[in-house]
């Protein structure tokens, strides 16, 4: 394993752990809001969340393109404040890994927090727990394996990511060369051998690391 | 629950119904291309189609993945390759095939208008005043333009300075600069000429980079409408049309 592939394994694990991290919050505040909203456009809300899944690489990767570039109001407005282009960045692969994997995540911390049940949350206010310590006390702890669950999935997901992190990164080594991408790279070199390699390893780590997330998620759970 | 199953399984119905159709497209003489040829062939093929009565179905891709299939037993009958190197590799693996050159592979320097670079001195400029964000290129790690750009790089003495940014192959690089999210590529000259949206095209002298010695390879089961096909393109009409797409000639 060359310098070059440990650069591109920690920054498949660096985007996959940001993804799940960014999206935790997002998670839990749009499941919760779909779980208990009584409104009647949620159905529309849930159908857009899944569009990520349902539209090819190749639509989402030439929409972030075309929508984070250099030319538009969301690449002027990164600009401004950082300085820096949000195309071809690590933000900009974040931006993307985000936006793809929020239906992985959405999903599951929606469910849980339906298993919840107004009948809990009822009985939670009759005991005179403000809607935020019920939240807190009650209806996460509750719902954690649900959210767990999505963190973990949106985690695997990330770190097998091909056709976005393609779509938009420009394969620069340390910012958007991904690990995915580097045994792309190594197939179409006809080096078959080194390929073989980084997807055993690429397997190793990420086995090893979901593992240990589930793990995690276990204890939290009981502790 | 039951009634969404029997949703789906209805919508898969129609599916799983047309698969026999498909069996007619087999008949067509399948021919792999590089993406350089994107814009010339399928007129070339059609032409060829009308005068022979023959028909091909042309695939696009990166010579690198052409070959893979190929190799992997993809049922192409013709390869059209973007350089020498990917024609030796599946000459070598292949007993029974045959090879030709067929065109000159050339780059071109593309530019956003607005980007000041209207000539490689100027990009060298740019790319010194950090004035160009992002370069794009083809993949030089597979892609036989990324090679080329990357020779024109080192001759302008910008191999460690540019700020590359690579696509999978040379239309994604190009695509790159189409969408703006780069400020200039260099890509293959047939490709850039017909981009359009305003872009700076210069050609770059074929001096300033290895030949790109794009080779047609006939597979050992190639009928007659391959050979046509092959013969068309290395035959006036097709020498005529590739050069007239911006392609130099062997």
């Amino acid at each position: 394993m060359n310098p070059a592939d440990f650069t591109a394994l920690k920054l498949s694990l660096a985007l996959a752990a940001a993804t799940a991290a960014l999206l935790l919050p997002i998670a839990l505040s749009l499941g919760h809001w779909l779980a208990t909203t009584h409104w009647r456009g949620r159905p529309l809300v849930e159908a857009l969340l899944i569009l990520p899944l349902l539209l090819p690489p190749t639509v989402v990767g030439l929409a972030l393109l075309i929508g984070m570039g250099p030319g538009s109001g969301i690449g002027r407005a990164w600009a401004a404040l950082t300085g820096g282009q949000l195309v071809f960045s690590f933000a900009g692969i974040l931006a993307a890994s985000v936006l793809v994997n929020l239906p992985l995540m959405v999903q599951p911390a929606q469910r849980a927090f339906e298993a919840v049940g107004d009948d809990l949350r009822g009985a939670a206010a009759s005991c005179g727990l403000s809607p935020l310590r019920a939240f807190a006390k009650v209806e996460l702890p509750l719902a954690w394996p649900g959210l767990a669950t999505g963190a973990v999935l949106a985690f695997a997901h990330t770190l097998g990511e091909f056709g976005v992190v393609l779509m938009v990164g420009g394969a620069i080594p340390g910012e958007t060369a991904t690990l995915s991408l580097a045994i792309y790279d190594r197939v179409q070199a006809f080096d078959m051998a080194g390929a073989g390699r980084l997807a055993l390893l690429l397997l190793g780590i990420s086995l090893a690391a979901i593992t240990l997330l589930f793990l995690l998620g276990r204890r939290t759970r009981h502790g | 629950m039951l009634r969404l199953f029997l949703i789906l399984l209805c919508l898969a119905g129609p599916a799983v119904a047309a698969v026999p159709a498909l069996a007619p497209s087999l008949a067509l003489v399948p021919v792999a291309a590089a993406a350089d040829l994107r814009l010339v062939l399928p007129a070339i093929a059609r032409e060829y189609e009308a005068a022979s009565g023959q028909r091909v179905s042309l695939a696009f891709g990166s010579s690198g993945q052409m070959v893979q299939q190929a190799l992997g037993g993809a049922p192409f009958q013709l390869l059209l390759l973007a350089d020498a190197s990917h024609a030796d590799r599946l000459v070598a693996a292949v007993p029974g095939t045959q090879r030709r050159p067929y065109a000159l592979g050339r780059l071109a320097l593309v530019s956003r208008p607005g980007s000041g670079v209207t000539d490689l001195a100027s990009l060298k400029a740019a790319i010194r005043a950090g004035r160009i964000r992002h370069l794009a290129i083809a993949n030089p790690a597979h892609a036989p333009y990324g090679v080329a750009a990357r020779a024109v790089l080192a001759k302008l003495g910008l191999a460690d300075t540019a700020p590359l940014v690579l696509g999978e192959n040379v239309a994604q690089a190009l695509s790159f600069v189409a969408t703006g999210a780069a400020d200039a590529g260099l890509v293959a000259l047939p490709l850039a000429r017909a981009a359009g949206g305003g872009l700076r095209v210069v050609p770059v002298p074929p001096g300033l980079h290895p030949p790109l010695l794009q080779t047609l390879v006939l597979m050992p089961g190639a009928g007659p409408a391959a050979r046509g096909l092959a013969n068309r393109l290395t035959g006036p009409i097709g020498r005529a049309a590739l050069a007239k797409a911006g392609f130099g000639l062997p």
